[in-house]
């Protein structure tokens, strides 16, 4: 990129699998919603942006079911060991099904827009508190609906679309056109 | 946008393979999440993810504790510049005033909330119950979804906190007209690492406190949470006459085989209404936290020094 003759060295898209650029992406959603984005409420609701399932999102837009999957995975569980609350293995499972569904739409024969990524970003978002909503209703704690939809679903529903558009960027700057990539399955 | 194609007639041998080896990589992930958190919700309070989980957290509590020192400079920030909007005619006028001043205004106006907040702390510590250490602490990490309602702390055992310490911070309730600032209990540590502590909320549903007006020597019983963060005591024998707005304090009672974690007389909340008639003669009371634990950042800890205190805290 040039401007004013200056040289700015832009990562360039990846050519091959870019996983790593996959790492580096979830591992800084991962590390930015465990330490600056619970200090970045949003307005009267004390919303926080849920930064790593947009990247879940993304990543899964643009390298296909598998690493969709995984990536949702790691960093649903990660999010857990890293922060106070009582689950484990909860948040990950969400973010599987998040990746693995978003994946599917790796292989279409066109780009997907930005309007519809952001989108999909945020109604994953919003799935997310309903989920550990029935997941506490399953042990017993549900939280009131009121509560659940007006203080949880609702704020994440509508603030995850600010992180998700630089989330967005980073990874279609990084990871380039959608593409499938299965780097573990069988190639003959 | 086509998903991606099925398993059907018309694809090859190796695609179908893929297929499957897609398939059961994401069916694998799958189950792996629920024996993670089928585990996690089985095992005990110190078995092996539970351990993981605080030693990750423990790891990471430096960080986190260096993001809210790196952040807050911004979120002051923006709080100044909010706080500016609402107030824009008066802005207006003050155009004249350089750059210069503005900065300083906005740094004095921070430095004078965190100098309150210190104040506050202060006053906390000399209000404490005998028989205990005060440590402020900041809150470092809050659960992603605050369905559970517990909070990290940045200080641990090398401050001296150990499980089943209580936690409390300043209250003022404009509606009882009280002058002086008193601890306001907010919960209980109920893990705690070298630089880090976890503390449930008195809001969190697995709380139970033992609780009496303040004043009256009579036990009400067991205070406890809903889900939605509301605080009830029930079995409350009707022939008790309890009025709206009445003071509710910790009553130090246990079991016989229990000794309460809670030190008698330490604020919990406000009557908020009296209602519910159970079966027996019984009633239900509601009752208002002094102050609303999620949306402070500032937390006091106290630590058992005496021996009361320590054989409160084993339990």
């Amino acid at each position: 990129m040039r401007s004013l003759g200056v040289q700015l060295d832009w990562p360039r898209p990846s050519q091959g699998n870019g996983l790593w650029f996959v790492s580096a992406l979830m591992a800084s959603a991962v590390v930015l919603q465990v330490t600056v984005v619970p200090r970045l409420d949003i307005g009267a609701l004390e919303a926080t942006p849920n930064l790593v399932v947009v990247m879940v999102v993304a990543v899964a837009i643009l390298r296909g079911v598998v690493v969709g999957a995984v990536v949702g995975f790691a960093g649903g569980l990660s999010v857990e060991l890293m922060t106070p609350g009582d689950t484990l293995g909860v948040l990950a499972l969400a973010y599987v099904v998040i990746g693995a569904w978003c994946g599917r739409f790796a292989s279409g024969s066109e780009p997907m827009s930005r309007t519809l990524y952001l989108i999909i970003a945020a109604v994953a978002a919003g799935i997310v508190p309903l989920w550990m909503g029935a997941v506490e209703l399953l042990r017993g704690d549900a939280p009131a609906l009121g509560y659940l939809v007006g203080q949880l679903t609702v704020p994440h529903l509508v603030f995850s679309p600010l992180v998700a558009w630089p989330a967005w960027w980073a990874a279609r700057r990084l990871l380039g056109a959608p593409r499938e990539v299965e780097p573990w399955l069988v190639r003959t | 946008m086509p998903p991606s194609p099925l398993p059907g007639d018309g694809l090859s041998r190796v695609s179908r393979r893929r297929i499957a080896a897609r398939r059961g990589i994401v069916l694998g992930l799958l189950v792996l999440s629920v024996l993670i958190f089928t585990s996690f919700f089985r095992e005990r309070e110190g078995g092996f993810l539970h351990g993981l989980k605080g030693t990750v957290g423990a790891v990471i509590s430096p960080v986190q504790d260096a993001a809210v020192g790196a952040v807050q400079p911004l979120k002051d920030g923006w709080n100044w510049f909010a706080e500016l909007r609402t107030a824009r005619d008066e802005r207006n006028r003050l155009r004249t005033q350089n750059q210069a001043l503005q900065g300083q205004v906005a740094k004095q106006t921070t430095d004078a909330e965190q100098v309150q907040k210190l104040r506050e702390q202060l006053a906390i510590a000399d209000a404490g119950p005998d028989g205990y250490r005060a440590v402020a602490a900041r809150v470092i990490a809050r659960p992603p979804i605050d369905t559970s309602r517990r909070v990290t702390l940045n200080k641990g055992k090398s401050d001296g906190i150990v499980v089943s310490s209580p936690v409390f911070v300043p209250a003022l309730p404009a509606s009882t007209g009280e002058a002086e600032i008193f601890p306001a209990l907010v919960g209980l540590v109920t893990s705690v690492t070298s630089n880090s502590a976890t503390v449930t909320l008195i809001t969190d549903p697995s709380t139970q406190i033992g609780a009496r007006l303040q004043g009256s020597t009579k036990p009400l019983g067991l205070l406890s949470a809903t889900a939605a963060g509301q605080l009830n005591l029930s079995q409350v024998p009707s022939d008790i006459s309890i009025l709206v707005g009445a003071a509710v304090v910790t009553s130090g009672a246990g079991t016989p085989q229990l000794l309460s974690p809670y030190p008698p007389d330490l604020r919990i909340g406000t009557v908020s209404s009296v209602g519910g008639r159970e079966p027996g003669d019984f009633q239900t009371v509601q009752v208002k936290p002094d102050r609303n634990p999620l949306e402070l950042s500032l937390f006091t800890v106290l630590t058992p020094v005496s021996a009361e205190a320590k054989r409160r805290a084993r339990g």
